[in-house]
């Protein structure tokens, strides 16, 4: 095939110019040598598709040489075609090419050459073919071989991998159960725990605000009594008895009426009074202990348990606090107010009829002084 | 004032010449000082054994001459395959007999279109750088410029500046100086080793491949130099790299014959192996029969006629054998010591410069053509094989010129009467085969008169 490489080593340049003159005519690229070690040593070696070697050089020998190109890698594929003097050529036949892929007689005729060099590159490019297909079926065959043991491992592998995935998603289920219940155990707890302070929150509350009412209660009933008693004697003092008249009265409840009449009424009035305001203060309490409570726990639990949620979700009781505190007086001055202003009514009522009684007593105790004084001594 | 140098312009009119010893004044010295004064003329160099010329124009290097040298520039065209030989001989001749003038070999080769001019030029730096080296190794000698027009006929083809030359020359010299004590001897016959064992490891440069390609145990260090084109320098160094690679080894030193093939003691009876040779019958054997090697057309023995030939190169063979033989009875005559004019080393030495003409064997104490002919003979070889045959004719042109130079030194006119005598029968009434227009009488005359 023209434009492939020969390598020529012949020892005569005259040798080398005839073939290489008709090899080049034939289209193929030639490179000379004129001895073995040359060959073995070119740059181009390894790209040579043919060496032509003369059988008779002087040092390193052609079989020498081709053994040598053989048990190279590179250059084992290189056919070798040997020019054998027609003096050494005893019986063709029997002639031992050692390793080449053949032979021409030398001399030779240079279209015998060029014929023969087209034989043994063709025979090469046979032999490659075949030497390909062979490597491709054996190929092929080993691919399958390959894909079948590939398939098996991977089959393998794939079941094992399975399995382990299996095992590995069970594990990890097994534990996000075991941590979902876990947290759902959690939950229910906290959840219970929840209801019960909320419980003890409401509880807390109530009496809180029960406690609350009745110091408020206390408080208010105190204040309105204390006031309401003090302007009731002022007032029935101021108005009832005349400057003189109380100066003589007070002279006279200061010197003319006994100690013990004076004691008595005190001690009597120091029992009725505490006695009054017992009463008073029981009747409030009782109304108090009845209304209070009722209009808080009829009013306030809605209120009272969100602002307990909000105060347990935000953890700051205190604001809770203050709002229940807020709410309950809110609800105080909404709910318990006018029940503390009736109260506050009827206890105003009693005392005007204790004052009465006050001021009868007086009276009363007036007449006795000036029936005693008019008509005591006589 | 041997050591000394002088300035002659006494004769008014002639060119000043300045001439001195080089042990005196270096040659870079006389180099430089040619190149800083511009000058123009012709530089003879002397040394023991070869003269040297380099021609200098406006201080730069132009040409260079030496009688015998080794890089023709012809040979360096034709051994690098730009030119043919048929060509260089073409030119040589219209050049010699036509001209008669000193026009320039390059310039006729670049007229005819044979090569370009940048090959002549590439070929002419290395003839002058080559000269230049040798020059420049030289430890004694003398010296002679001639200031003057160099000729004028040639074109600038190369102009070599001396500075950068001298920087190389500085390289080389004490490699070249090694070389030449270690390779002085250009006769000596290098072959590769025989014992490589596995593929050479050592990788080589091409120019050293290129020496190596050439070696087979039969070509001398000067043949190697002529057909490389490459140079002494670089060849020797190449030659110096491969022992030092042991890849060659040394194969013959002077004077001793190792192929066996042949042998200078063997030459003694030459004139008594012509008497009983077959004769010019083999020549008529080989044009019409195969022949075993060594019952070559060469071997043919004048006995008052000469041929049929197979080929010119057989007749050239028979002549030059036919010369030998004539010599060599006159000194059997004579009882003087037997001389020859044609041995083995004369043809190695002298006629494997040429590139293809080593089909034409030294077999036996004789030229023998017949494995040129065995494949001249060939149906489908003469188409390929005219390369060869103008090689080995001219080989054996010049083995002839070397044996009536030799003829000429030894026998003086008696042996010019014998070489005349032989020719003269060669020239007429010669059958030759191939090639049918070869004129016996042309190329004899060709390179007996050159």
């Amino acid at each position: 095939m023209p434009g492939e490489s020969i390598l020529l080593v012949d020892d005569s340049l005259a040798v080398q110019d005839i073939a290489q003159s008709a090899l080049y005519e034939a289209g193929y690229h030639v490179t000379t040598a004129s001895n073995a070690t040359a060959l073995l040593t070119a740059p181009m070696l390894e790209e040579a598709q043919l060496i032509v070697m003369d059988a008779e050089m002087e040092g390193l020998t052609s079989t020498e040489a081709t053994r040598i190109l053989k048990q190279h890698q590179a250059t084992h594929p290189i056919p070798v075609l040997l020019l054998v003097p027609e003096e050494a050529i005893g019986h063709p036949e029997s002639l031992s090419l050692g390793g080449a892929s053949g032979f021409l007689v030398k001399p030779f005729d240079p279209p015998a050459l060029v014929r023969k060099v087209g034989q043994v590159l063709e025979q090469q490019r046979l032999d490659e073919l075949a030497r390909n297909r062979l490597a491709e079926a054996a190929d092929r065959i080993m691919n399958q071989l390959a894909d079948q043991q590939i398939q098996a491992a991977v089959d393998r592998k794939t079941k094992l991998i399975v399995e382990r995935c299996i095992q590995n998603i069970t594990a990890t289920v097994d534990q996000r159960a075991r941590t979902q219940v876990e947290e759902h155990v959690v939950g229910l707890v906290s959840d219970k725990e929840q209801e019960l302070v909320k419980l003890t929150v409401r509880e807390v509350a109530q009496s809180m605000v029960e406690k609350l009412a009745a110091s408020k209660v206390e408080e208010a009933m105190s204040a309105i009594l204390n006031e309401q008693t003090e302007r009731a004697v002022r007032n029935a003092a101021e108005k009832a008895l005349p400057t003189l008249i109380r100066d003589k009265v007070r002279d006279m409840l200061a010197n003319m009426l006994p100690r013990e009449v004076e004691s008595r009424l005190q001690k009597a009035a120091e029992k009725m009074v505490p006695e009054i305001s017992q009463q008073l203060v029981g009747t409030v309490e009782g109304v108090a202990k009845r209304v209070v409570p009722r209009a808080a726990r009829e009013h306030l639990p809605a209120v009272i348990e969100s602002q307990v949620a909000a105060a347990l979700e935000q953890v700051v009781p205190r604001r809770v606090s203050d709002l229940v505190n807020r709410e309950l007086e809110r609800q105080l001055r909404e709910k318990i107010e006018p029940t503390i202003r009736d109260a506050a009514a009827r206890i105003r009522r009693n005392v005007v009829m204790v004052n009465s009684m006050i001021g009868l007593l007086v009276v009363a105790g007036m007449a006795v002084m000036f029936w005693l004084t008019f008509y005591g001594k006589g | 004032m041997a050591e000394s140098a002088a300035v002659k312009t006494s004769n008014p009119g002639r060119p000043m010449e300045l001439e001195g010893n080089l042990g005196a004044f270096q040659l870079p010295d006389i180099l430089k000082f040619l190149s800083m004064g511009a000058m123009s003329g012709k530089l003879t160099l002397s040394g023991d054994r070869r003269t040297i010329s380099l021609k200098f124009k406006d201080g730069r290097l132009v040409g260079s001459a030496s009688p015998g040298r080794m890089l023709r520039l012809g040979d360096v065209l034709v051994t690098s395959g730009l030119l043919r030989r048929r060509e260089l001989d073409d030119v040589l001749d219209h050049q010699r007999e036509e001209l008669r003038g000193p026009a320039m070999l390059g310039d006729m080769l670049i007229q005819r279109q044979l090569v370009s001019a940048e090959q002549v030029s590439q070929a002419l730096a290395l003839q002058i750088k080559e000269e230049l080296w040798e020059a420049l190794s030289w430890d004694s000698g003398s010296f002679k410029f001639e200031h003057g027009p160099v000729s004028d006929h040639t074109r600038d083809l190369v102009a070599l500046e001396i500075g950068p030359l001298l920087e190389e020359g500085a390289a080389r010299m004490n490699q070249w100086r090694d070389l030449d004590r270690h390779l002085n001897d250009l006769r000596r016959i290098y072959t590769v080793r025989a014992d490589l064992a596995t593929m050479p490891e050592a990788r080589v440069n091409p120019n050293t491949w290129r020496i190596l390609s050439l070696i087979n145990g039969r070509r001398s260090l000067q043949v190697l130099i002529y057909l490389a084109g490459l140079g002494k320098f670089e060849t020797l160094c190449a030659i110096d790299q491969l022992l030092g690679l042991q890849l060659i080894e040394l194969v013959e030193e002077p004077g001793i014959a190792v192929r066996g093939k042949s042998s200078p003691e063997s030459h003694g009876s030459q004139a008594e192996r012509a008497s009983h040779d077959p004769g010019e019958t083999g020549g008529i054997r080989a044009l019409f029969g195969r022949r075993r090697r060594g019952e070559g057309q060469g071997g043919a023995v004048y006995q008052g006629q000469c041929g049929p030939f197979a080929s010119c190169v057989g007749f050239g063979c028979a002549l030059l054998n036919r010369l030998n033989e004539r010599c060599g009875a006159v000194t059997q005559t004579d009882e003087q010591p037997i001389t020859t004019l044609l041995d083995e080393r004369l043809w190695r030495e002298h006629g494997l410069r040429f590139r293809r003409a080593d089909l034409v064997e030294w077999r036996e104490g004789r030229l023998d053509a017949s494995l040129f002919e065995h494949y001249a003979l060939r149906p489908g070889a003469p188409k390929y094989i005219t390369g060869c045959l103008e090689d080995s004719m001219a080989a054996l042109g010049a083995i002839g010129r070397q044996m009536i130079d030799r003829a000429d030194g030894q026998f003086g006119p008696r042996g010019m009467r014998i070489i005349e005598e032989v020719t003269l029968s060669f020239s007429d009434r010669v059958e030759i085969g191939w090639p049918a227009d070869f004129q016996p009488r042309a190329w004899i005359q060709q390179w007996s008169e050159r």
